[in-house]
């Protein structure tokens, strides 16, 4: 499913990419993918309702839960905040590089596992 | 699944939930007040909505009636808000959705796995290819359209690819970086070698149909499919943007009654049928 704040996370790709690779079952693979699906979804809330002033935060909220890719919401977001987008990015850019040493030093262990059993 | 790489994401997303419930109670106390615990809004939205009915625009082009572009403004209109940024797989809620979409709009039945197979990739970029050798002494100048593109030196991952139509609608897949494909290579390689596909561009709404043809690109070159000339120009992708986001998805279509080529209007039923 599209969200609208898609466009922001390029630097996420990779990853996702990565656990496509990996040699294990489909089923698996839509976990390991569910996961970076809701870390992501929670991080960039934290972040916009961070910078939304509190008052808009109930009716922002519903908004998004009824017409989860509407590009509205960025009209919005954009005269209530000050450059959320860049902040954004930037929170998304630190949980990749949070992201990218777990599945790398993850991977190995795992391969590890693998290879002695 | 605990396995290291299940429990550090887990372990990250459950920081990012603590760290969203820490920083806006209000929220989640708003969210858990009004029926909606946090995880139904705050996790990637999966479940299945209801079809939207089709519009008349739709119900003229099946009929033989509409301008042939409208079908595919229609197909583009449908998928844009279902097709999520990052490349990979659909949801599977969407997945069916989107299958549906493509059965209604376009008379074809579609999906990411068949004959459980299933690519690494059913949203992916395209990227422009070169023809392909056709028989042994094949040179560009005797293929008839697209001959800037040039012709590829060598024989594809299955040899001369003789069939003339499959060679101007092939598309690459990466096969190579299929898990089993180690294992089974024998297997997947028969399975895989000229296997009828759809590709649609997921932000204009053209659609072609194709054979997989070539394996590869390599996955260092960020993009998941390569495209004939033909496949490409049939999705709008040549000249300056010569790489584009496409869906990709195998055809049912035992009985070989689905033409290769652009799609510019819904399949008769006779085609399919018959």
């Amino acid at each position: 499913m599209k969200l609208f704040y898609d466009h922001l996370l390029i630097d996420l790709h990779k990853h996702y990419a990565e656990i496509e690779h990996l040699e294990i079952d489909v089923k698996d693979k839509r976990e390991l993918i569910k996961l970076l699906d809701e870390t992501t979804h929670h991080t960039v809330f934290d972040v916009i309702l961070q910078h939304l002033h509190p008052k808009h935060h109930q009716a922002f909220l519903e908004q998004v839960r009824t017409a989860p890719s509407s590009e509205k919401h960025w009209q919005f977001l954009t005269q209530e905040t000050a450059d959320i987008e860049t902040k954004i990015l930037q929170a998304v850019r630190e949980l990749s590089a949070r992201l990218q040493a777990s599945i790398g030093s993850a991977n190995r262990s795992d391969k590890l596992n693998k290879a002695n059993t | 699944m605990p396995t290291p790489l299940y429990n550090r994401l887990k372990k990250h997303r459950d920081d990012a939930v603590k760290q969203f419930h820490d920083h806006h109670p209000h929220a989640a106390k708003f969210l858990s007040i009004s029926g909606l615990s946090a995880t139904l809004l705050l996790s990637a939205p999966t479940s299945p909505r209801a079809l939207p009915q089709k519009t008349a625009q739709v119900i003229l082009a099946e009929a033989g009636i509409q301008p042939i572009s409208s079908t595919m403004t229609a197909l583009g209109d449908a998928l844009k808000p279902l097709i999520p940024h990052r490349i990979g797989h659909l949801d599977p809620d969407t997945e069916v959705i989107v299958s549906s979409k493509i059965n209604d709009l376009l008379n074809i039945t579609a999906s990411s796995s068949l004959e459980g197979q299933r690519l690494n990739h059913s949203l992916g970029w395209i990227g422009y290819e070169q023809h392909l050798l056709r028989h042994a002494g094949d040179s560009i100048n005797q293929h008839d359209t697209e001959l800037a593109a040039g012709i590829a030196p060598h024989t594809g991952a299955w040899g001369y690819i003789d069939n003339p139509q499959y060679e101007k609608y092939y598309v690459a897949v990466q096969t190579l970086y299929l898990p089993t494909w180690g294992k089974d290579t024998r297997f997947l390689s028969d399975w895989y070698r000229y296997r009828k596909v759809i590709v649609i561009n997921v932000e204009n709404g053209q659609v072609v149909v194709a054979v997989i043809g070539d394996a590869g690109p390599a996955s260092w070159t960020g993009k998941q499919f390569g495209g004939s000339p033909e496949v490409m120009r049939s999705l709008d992708l040549t000249g300056k943007k010569s790489k584009g986001k496409v869906l990709l998805l195998f055809v049912d279509d035992p009985q070989n009654k689905i033409p290769l080529g652009p799609i510019t209007q819904p399949l008769s039923q006779d085609i399919k049928l018959t």
